[in-house]
């Protein structure tokens, strides 16, 4: 009976032990509670509190990454300013309202970032954050517009600059023809001048229109933008042949004008107005 | 002189005078010459002004109107237009070039 009642006790001491040794290393397993004793209430305060410091962090790095937006933005645009500052072809109106557009521009941004760096939710900031993008269009739209306006209105200037040479050489060829020259190839080259400068004068007109018009909701600005720059390339290969006239024109010179007849000297009014 | 002194002697005028004349002629003198000598400058600047070649003179005044194209002007005037043209094209080139290197992808909402 003794050895029966030892192996009974030797048995129950092992599923004790084994007991234990379970519950101990399901301790290790399961998660420990935050707190011995935790109320419902300081649960979901814990929890809110958890969700709120959540949020903070969220908002904080929202509000970098805006503000280095918004600095890139601000840095490539007073590259912008600086180009239309240094420009010598740009007319004074041209120059001033470029710089006054970019330079509202700006101001817009910081008055962005301003908003963003008051921000309190998430939610605002994330949508003050897009609108950097959607309602500015820095990269994509704004400073292609502004480089594409600077390049047609500098053309423009030398167009301008050429119809009134264009002018002067007629009156020019007038007074030759006055004195018996033979000026048949003088007006050739001119008139195909002035062809190719109408030809530049109606494509940069209708490209500045329509760079002009492209905004941050303009749907296809690429689209504009190919064409502008397909019919810019059609104006440099017209200017182009404005020089080859202008060449002919200088080669004929020397035929109607021979050498001695007349001293070769700039006149300071003739690079003013090739400016 | 002590007035008291009854061996002092009066100077006559011309002791006291002539010195003192000929100081204020040399002063004359010595204005009339200056005069001369800016007068004989001024002279000289205006002169060399009139005779200065006409192309130094346009270089420092910078005039928006432009002046007739002449016989004389012409090949002058048609060569600086064509090398404005060409320095016109090469600017354009020049931002177009910048136009085509701006970064589109910077402009996009993705992971906002």
């Amino acid at each position: 009976m003794i050895p029966r009642r030892n192996r009974m006790k030797k048995r129950s001491l092992l599923l004790i032990l084994s007991l234990l040794l379970l519950l101990g290393g399901l301790a290790f397993v399961l998660p420990a509670p935050s707190s011995a004793v935790q109320s419902p209430t300081e649960r979901v305060e814990l929890r809110a509190s958890k969700a709120a410091e959540r949020q903070t962090d969220e908002l904080s790095n929202i509000k970098a990454r805006a503000d280095k937006m918004i600095a890139d933005r601000i840095v490539s645009l007073q590259k912008l300013t600086t180009r239309i500052q240094n420009d010598k072809r740009l007319t004074d109106s041209d120059k001033t309202s470029l710089t006054n557009d970019v330079n509202a521009t700006i101001a817009n941004l910081n008055t962005l970032k301003s908003k963003i760096d008051a921000d309190t939710d998430v939610t605002t900031a994330r949508a003050d954050t897009k609108s950097i993008v959607t309602s500015y269009r820095i990269y994509v739209i704004y400073e292609p517009k502004v480089r594409l306006l600077i390049t047609i209105n500098n053309l423009q200037t030398t167009s301008t600059n050429m119809t009134t040479l264009a002018g002067k050489i007629q009156t020019l060829i007038n007074d030759l023809k006055g004195q018996g020259k033979d000026v048949t190839s003088l007006q050739t080259s001119l008139d195909d001048m002035n062809t190719q400068l109408t030809t530049i004068n109606n494509l940069l007109a209708t490209d500045k229109t329509l760079v002009s018009n492209v905004n941050a909701s303009t749907s296809n600005p690429q689209s504009v933008f190919t064409q502008v720059r397909k019919d810019l390339a059609t104006v440099r290969a017209d200017f182009a042949k404005v020089r080859h006239d202008i060449a002919s024109m200088r080669d004929t010179l020397k035929i109607v004008i021979p050498k001695g007849t007349a001293t070769i000297k700039p006149t300071g009014g003739a690079s003013e107005s090739a400016k | 002189m002590d007035p008291q002194d009854p061996n002092a002697v009066e100077p006559t005028l011309p002791q006291m005078n002539t010195p003192r004349g000929s100081s204020k002629m040399k002063y004359l003198l010595l204005a009339v010459f200056l005069l001369l000598v800016i007068g004989a400058g001024a002279m000289l600047l205006s002169n060399s002004a009139k005779n200065m070649p006409q192309t130094a003179r346009e270089t420092t005044s910078v005039s928006p109107t432009i002046e007739p194209l002449t016989k004389e002007n012409a090949d002058a005037t048609l060569s600086t237009a064509d090398q404005n043209i060409q320095s016109a094209l090469d600017q354009s080139d020049t931002d177009l070039q910048d136009e085509a290197k701006v970064d589109s992808s910077q402009d996009t909402t993705s992971g906002l």
